[in-house]
């Protein structure tokens, strides 16, 4: 196989493994912590720093390995090139060349303009009293509460 | 040596970063110009949070300087029930009509860091029929997650619940909860991590991961807020404009976009402007309404007055003031703005100390008074010799009020020895009586904080909620941390606080 392939193979298989881990150390973190509190022990802590720590340094070698296949695939010069080709399915080529002249077609049409226009002002005008009518009502200041204060549940932390 | 500097530049030419990943760049760091935060573990709770940033940045991000729209969207619709969220509506409006999707393809933090992930040299997955269809899942996540269920459980519940930035958000898992944890001040706060942490690590990773194979794999398929924009990607005033007199539906913009899009300009064009450098036409430009920003590499945009000059001068003109701008910022953030500065020394440190375990090792509450919402007077002094749980909590905090009936089923059936405080954060503009009117915590004592903080000073109450702090008999603290608590840690609590002074 062309090496430059191979490192993306590998690069790939790297990346996929390296969150399995994490995901799967995750979950017997919280699967165990959950059963020993389960257990009468409502005080004990699922996560620690301790244990956090400890996964990350297990599965660091994983995570430097695939920094190694990074800087290797920039010094090789290994990408997918596909990635910069244009699609080649006909269905879809066909379906952009007629949206596109659906679309110029919607623009030569000034009546369309204008109508876009005076919606947009609108739209504008609404956005504006909305503003206005927040300050008022004490949305704006509700913001401002929710913004400044963390809801722990609502980051993630629980 | 001329061999060497041809390559050198070769290689600057190929990996100098675009103006569009500065502009992404410097919108990242603009957002997140309090870096202080990450030192203190504590986020700005400063007045520019009244504004909110176009782009996807958590507010409970230690740097963050302003608010998520997302965010605020949903708990404004949570609010629902008590005032309609009109100013968060109008700043959506508003940068929708402005910028469009423009503002998922220039500055949206979340942008950037999916751009960079795909950057990770592997095999890609291009655009296809099946990555077109999936594109419509960003509704169905906009309606159910960020619409309906901060709706359902404001208007049915009283409680605020952001649905998007609960069960999924990636941002609010890498940004605040990761953020929060990585500072060692705040230690304890590895105690809340539950099945919440557990799920939202799995999903931002697996997020992660999609967006290292296929591009933009959370803008394209989950964003809510794509989804918003992109109803506004007609109408706004900034965005990448056809000119239909050059174009001949050749329809190459849309072969080599890596976005879903089915012709330029349509709901999923982030306006990147990329397809300038394939349309052979020069028919695409990056407009301003009717100013050229970007005119094609051509040179055959119909602006003469944008004349190669102009343009560099104006470029100049403006990076310089927007270096000027970041670099006001960054200072005023980091060193000059005291705002909210008071608070957190006022709260003992916030995080860093909040559930220290200076208290939880027989720390002492300094003696208070406060006015509960029923006319009565709390006296903390007066009950020595009883359990007392003091909770900080908020109408507008999902999590505080689900766990205040345990609170109330604890007094109850301790009501001879245990009595429960639970502390309104001051800032509300509910009117807590009404609020509390059906919900049947009788064997509660509530209070609305003072303007001053006092409770929130006196137990070293931060920006994070909730907050319970239990006192045994004799009134040292025997616990003292944020996040929610259970029914069975209520009663091993009130066993510890009994038996420690037994």
């Amino acid at each position: 196989m062309d090496k430059k392939k191979l490192i993306l193979y590998i690069q790939s298989a790297l990346c996929i493994l390296w969150v399995m881990l994490m995901a799967a150390a995750a979950i017997h973190i919280y699967l165990e912590g959950y059963a020993y509190q389960a257990q009468g022990h409502p005080e004990v802590w699922i996560y620690t720093r301790e244990k956090a720590a400890a996964v990350f340094g297990r599965y660091l070698p994983v995570l430097l390995l695939a920094v190694a296949a990074n800087i290797a695939a920039v010094v090789i010069g290994a990408r997918d090139e596909n990635q910069d080709k244009p699609v080649a399915d006909p269905e879809l080529i066909s379906l952009y060349k007629s949206e596109r002249e659906t679309a110029s077609s919607d623009k030569n049409n000034s009546v369309n303009d204008k109508k876009l226009n005076i919606l947009r002002l609108v739209l504008f005008a609404f956005a504006v009293l909305f503003v206005i009518a927040g300050v008022f009502n004490g949305s704006m200041e509700d913001m401002l509460i929710k913004a400044v204060n963390i809801c722990t549940e609502c980051i993630g932390l629980g | 040596m001329d061999n060497k500097d041809t390559e050198k530049n070769l290689w600057w030419d190929k990996c100098r970063p675009s103006r569009r990943r500065l502009i992404q760049l410097y919108s990242a760091v603009l957002y997140n110009a309090y870096a202080k935060g990450f030192i203190k573990g504590e986020i700005y709770t400063g007045n520019t949070k009244l504004m909110c940033v176009p782009g996807f940045n958590c507010y409970s991000c230690p740097a963050a300087i302003g608010a998520c729209p997302l965010g605020s969207l949903q708990n404004a619709l949570a609010s629902s029930g008590s005032r309609a969220g009109f100013y968060v509506f109008g700043i959506i409006m508003l940068w929708g009509l402005m910028l469009g999707r423009t503002i998922c393809g220039w500055i949206c933090p979340m942008g950037l860091i999916q751009e960079l992930l795909y950057k990770i040299p592997t095999p890609k997955i291009r655009k296809n029929k099946a990555t077109h269809a999936l594109t419509y899942l960003k509704y169905f996540f906009l309606a159910v997650f960020a619409i309906s269920i901060p709706l359902w459980y404001g208007l049915k519940h009283g409680k605020a619940v952001p649905g998007f930035c609960k069960f999924i958000c990636p941002a609010g898992t890498l940004e605040a909860a990761v953020g929060l944890l990585s500072n060692p001040g705040n230690a304890s706060f590895f105690k809340m991590l539950g099945i919440f942490f557990t799920r939202k690590f799995v999903i931002m990773l697996l997020i992660g991961l999609a967006c290292v194979f296929c591009f933009r794999s959370f803008c394209r398929f989950i964003c809510p807020l794509g989804a918003i924009y992109g109803m506004f990607n007609k109408l706004a005033v900034v965005g990448v404009k056809v000119d239909a007199d050059r174009c001949t539906h050749c329809g190459a913009c849309a072969m080599n976009c890596r976005m879903d899009v089915r012709h330029v300009g349509d709901h999923e064009c982030v306006s990147c402007a990329k397809c300038m450098d394939v349309c052979r036409q020069g028919a695409i430009s990056l407009k301003a309404g009717k100013v050229t920003l970007i005119a094609p590499s051509c040179g055959c945009a119909d602006d003469k007055a944008d004349s190669e000059a102009r343009r560099a001068k104006g470029k100049r003109i403006a990076w310089g003031v927007a270096i000027a701008v970041l670099a006001f910022a960054l200072l005023w953030y980091n060193v000059l703005d005291k705002s909210g500065e008071a608070e957190a020394a006022a709260g003992s440190a916030g995080a860093a100390e909040t559930e220290t375990d200076s208290y939880a090792a027989g720390g002492e509450l300094a003696d208070f008074t406060i006015e509960c919402t029923d006319g009565q007077v709390f006296h903390l002094g007066d009950y020595r010799g009883d359990v007392v749980f003091i909770n900080l909590w908020a109408t507008y905090c999902g999590p505080c009020v689900e766990e205040l009936p345990y609170f109330n089923e604890l007094a109850g059936e301790h009501a001879e020895d245990a009595v429960v405080l639970a502390v309104h954060n001051s800032m509300s503009k509910d009117d807590i009586p009404a609020y509390l009117a059906d919900k049947g915590w009788d064997n509660l004592r509530i209070a609305l904080d003072t303007k001053d903080k006092l409770v929130w000073n006196t137990v070293g109450g931060g920006s994070t909620m909730p907050q319970t702090i239990v006192l045994d008999r004799k009134g040292k603290v025997i616990y003292n941390h944020v996040g929610s608590v259970t029914a069975d840690l209520l009663a091993k609590l009130y066993e510890q606080a009994s038996a420690d002074t037994d």
